[in-house]
């Protein structure tokens, strides 16, 4: 009985850790293509937040800039230029596109690795509070011995 | 090392007790302190200094002649921020932007520069600006092209200053930001629920010679 509710309890804690770690991935999977300005804004903020490293997040910064520079050049152009104007389109979408998986894909793997730092920190706490209290019983024992060999060494003097 | 039943329950307050500790250290150090966000938007003269802001140390600016300016905005908000500077041309009548409700100047927008600038990082915009052709009717001057870093733009709607006497034009520089929630470009930008905003303008007569 006790064997299976573990079974259970491990069972659920491993279905929850995998939705938290899918789940940036399942949310970009929902959105549709192309995905819009503000969606790719969000899915970099999310990388941020999840704690990508700054040359990971420059690159992602760096390749939103240079659709700023295309949607420019597309506002920049006159409506004679319709061939132009469908080729920057297309340009700026696959870039966005392209800037969305790679924003999801750095949430996922800093998710990841933020996670294991986090369990890392937190157990290193539970490894030093083991050894403190080790430490702590090992100085007391020593404490005990040394007070036992004194009182073995005492004379006793009659007054 | 042995442990006794009696040394385990002394030894289990002073496990627990460190326990509570270190783990109150390890979520101070894995959790980000919140801090207040903040833009600084600045300007600098032409050489890059707080200084000589205008040719000659004057304000009187000639048709064709060139002045330089750095425009600047350092992000300190915490995260990357996508950021529209506008350029507005106002004159002594037309209202600046009101920081009490949050609400852009009316004045004609000339020109905007949009940017993704990461956190902590400074952006810098060289503001290299003529008057290309003004007008004069009645006693009213108007300015009907500027050049712009070497792009020339016609104004919709100039405003008018007067000839006679002083004629003070002036140019807005607004910050606005990017707010994902509404997905379009918010003046200034959102600090809890206060609007905060960032703005700078600049003074100069247009004059035909030399005052």
């Amino acid at each position: 009985m006790t064997k299976s509710v573990a079974t259970i309890t491990f069972a659920i804690a491993i279905s929850v850790l995998v939705l938290f770690i899918t789940s940036p991935l399942l949310a970009s999977q929902a959105a549709g293509y192309p995905p819009t300005l503000n969606k790719v804004v969000q899915d970099v903020q999310r990388a941020e937040a999840a704690g990508a490293r700054p040359e990971e997040l420059g690159k992602l910064i760096n390749e939103l800039n240079s659709v700023n520079a295309l949607e420019d050049q597309l506002q920049n152009l006159s409506s004679q230029e319709a061939d132009k104007r469908s080729q920057l389109l297309r340009e700026i979408n696959n870039s966005l596109a392209a800037i969305d998986i790679e924003a999801n894909q750095i949430t996922i793997a800093t998710s990841h690795r933020t996670f294991t730092d986090h369990m890392i920190i937190y157990s290193s706490a539970v490894v030093g509070a083991a050894l403190t209290t080790l430490a702590s019983h090992y100085l007391s024992s020593l404490r005990r011995k040394y007070r036992g060999k004194r009182a073995l060494q005492l004379k006793i003097v009659p007054k | 090392m042995k442990f006794s039943s009696r040394s385990i329950q002394r030894l289990l307050p002073l496990f627990l007790t460190s326990l509570i500790i270190l783990e109150a250290v390890a979520y101070v150090v894995t959790t980000p302190s919140p801090r207040e966000g903040f833009f600084e938007l600045y300007a600098l003269g032409a050489n890059g200094t707080a200084s000589d802001y205008y040719p000659n140390n004057s304000t009187f600016i000639q048709p064709t002649q060139p002045v330089t300016w750095y425009v600047a905005l350092s992000n300190q908000m915490g995260s990357f921020q996508y950021v529209d500077i506008r350029v507005k041309l106002g004159n002594q009548t037309i209202n600046p932007p009101n920081d009490t409700i949050a609400s852009p100047s009316p004045a004609p927008l000339i020109v905007e520069f949009k940017r993704f600038i990461s956190d902590n990082a400074t952006w810098e915009i060289p503001f290299v600006w003529q008057i290309l052709n003004f007008s004069t009717q009645g006693n009213h001057l108007r300015v009907l092209q500027l050049q712009i870093d070497n792009v020339s733009y016609l104004i919709q709607n100039a405003p008018t200053c007067p000839v006679h006497g002083s004629c003070s034009l002036r140019f807005i520089f607004e910050l606005w930001t990017w707010d994902v929630s509404v997905g379009d470009f918010q003046i200034g930008w959102r600090n809890g629920n206060r609007q905060r905003m960032a703005w700078l303008q600049f003074w100069f007569n247009p004059t035909l010679g030399a005052p």
